[in-house]
């Protein structure tokens, strides 16, 4: 084996196993619905915090934002899909909500997306 | 553990498969000797038809994988290897495999070969080969056979979920830039999308997503600052920039099929003083140790792979 491919090796065997459940608990369900912040922020709330622009949407303004001005349909077997399973988003549409409210001013093509899915 | 590294622009001829082939050249020899495993998702199958000439040509050639394959197939993929890491995903099933020894695969106990699927893609029939090789794979995760996957991009998507799912899986993404006006926006604006993707991982997946750029193939000669011109152009957005550059890529092409490390080589070259092409050497050196340099922040990190692994 190389040094190079010793060295890193080595590095990853101090990495600590990243535990992620594929489905979320029921108290973890429940904190969604509250808005509480996600398990998988814990280590990293602060710099995220800092970084984030908005915090994720209340489950109101989901609801409100769904029903006014979101008819997307998006195809099952994408990261969406990926990620709405991990993290427990209720729905499709509120993680492109979730999209939409953290990255409105950078994230043209998402808009754009979601803009010609609406005009369908 | 693998790492997924990503070479993406979405403008089209901006370097992104030569690139990959520089990388798992030099990546899979020595002093590297990475496993590498090339995923191209390009329809013209580049990655694949290279590969496969060269190793029809030449006796010895650096060991690496290529396997080609359409992006759903590789958003199924990922999608199963997060479902369920239990399950028989076999990426082998949902495209052609190259084995790093190529036509020797059957002996050399390696991987599949199924080019009647090549045809039915590319329409090519030079690439049907003489009979189907057979190959040992017993399933579970494909990938932890590699150190690094290196997916070369299409230079455009027609779904921007399947751009977002291949971009926000990547442990690394890697832009190659042309510095000039146009390419500057287009670029600009991709990397506003890799930043969001990249957040949305940090957010989501609890992930880092490593981002740099590089510039490739520019035509200023003398005065031109490397260093500058990137700052200037993508400084604003928080990358890594690669303090390298490659000026003409064609050269670079010629070079991928040589079976000595290109790395070396160049130093060889530079130090007896009897190659013409010691700018190239130069910048080749150079943007290997960027690469290294990259490479080596990527791990011990987790990714996403290690997400997979450990998924409850």
């Amino acid at each position: 084996m190389s040094d190079f491919k010793t060295m890193l090796n080595k590095k990853d065997s101090d990495l600590k196993p990243k535990i992620i459940t594929s489905e979320p608990t029921t108290q973890q369900q429940i904190n969604k619905v509250n808005n509480v912040d996600k398990v998988t922020k814990v280590n990293n709330a602060t710099k995220i915090k800092k970084h984030t622009k908005s915090a994720k949407p209340s489950s109101k303004e989901l609801a409100d934002f769904e029903t006014t001005q979101l008819r997307v349909s998006v195809k099952n077997n994408d990261i969406l899909g990926i990620i709405k399973k991990m993290e427990g988003f209720k729905s499709m549409n509120d993680l492109i909500t979730y999209f939409i409210k953290n990255h409105k001013t950078d994230n043209k093509f998402i808009n754009g997306y979601i803009q010609s899915e609406m005009e369908k | 553990m693998s790492r997924i590294i990503t070479v993406a622009n979405q403008k089209g001829g901006s370097g992104k498969s030569t690139c990959v082939q520089i990388k798992a050249n030099i990546f899979s020899q020595d002093p590297y000797n990475l496993t590498i495993l090339v995923i191209d998702l390009d329809p013209q199958v580049t990655q694949l038809q290279t590969r496969w000439e060269d190793l029809q040509i030449y006796d010895h050639l650096p060991t690496f994988d290529v396997i080609t394959l359409s992006v759903e197939g590789y958003i199924e993929f990922l999608e199963n290897l997060i479902d369920d890491s239990t399950s028989n995903n076999n990426i082998i099933d949902k495209g052609i495999l190259i084995g790093r020894n190529g036509l020797d695969a059957k002996n050399r106990n390696c991987f599949a070969t199924n080019f009647k699927r090549i045809v039915e893609r590319s329409g090519d029939n030079d690439l049907v080969a003489d009979e189907q090789i057979l190959y040992n794979y017993n399933g579970g995760n494909f990938l932890e056979n590699y150190d690094i996957i290196l997916i070369d991009m299409p230079g455009s998507i027609k779904s921007d979920t399947d751009l977002s799912s291949i971009l926000t899986t990547s442990d690394g993404v890697i832009i190659p830039y042309k510095p000039n006006p146009k390419d500057k926006k287009s670029t600009a604006t991709f990397i506003k999308i890799l930043k969001s993707m990249a957040e949305v991982r940090k957010n989501n997946f609890n992930l880092d997503m490593q981002i740099a750029a590089y510039i490739n193939e520019h035509r200023n000669t003398k005065n031109f600052n490397v260093e500058k011109a990137l700052t200037d152009d993508l400084g604003s957005f928080d990358i890594q920039l690669f303090n390298a550059h490659l000026r003409v890529r064609n050269t670079y092409v010629e070079l991928d099929t040589m079976s000595a490390s290109l790395f070396q080589k160049a130093i060889d070259e530079m130090k007896n003083k009897k190659d013409n092409n010691v700018n190239q050497n130069i910048e080749l050196k150079n943007f290997t140790k960027e690469l290294e340099k990259y490479i080596t922040n990527l791990f011990g990190k987790p990714s996403i792979l290690n997400l997979n692994l450990q998924t409850a």
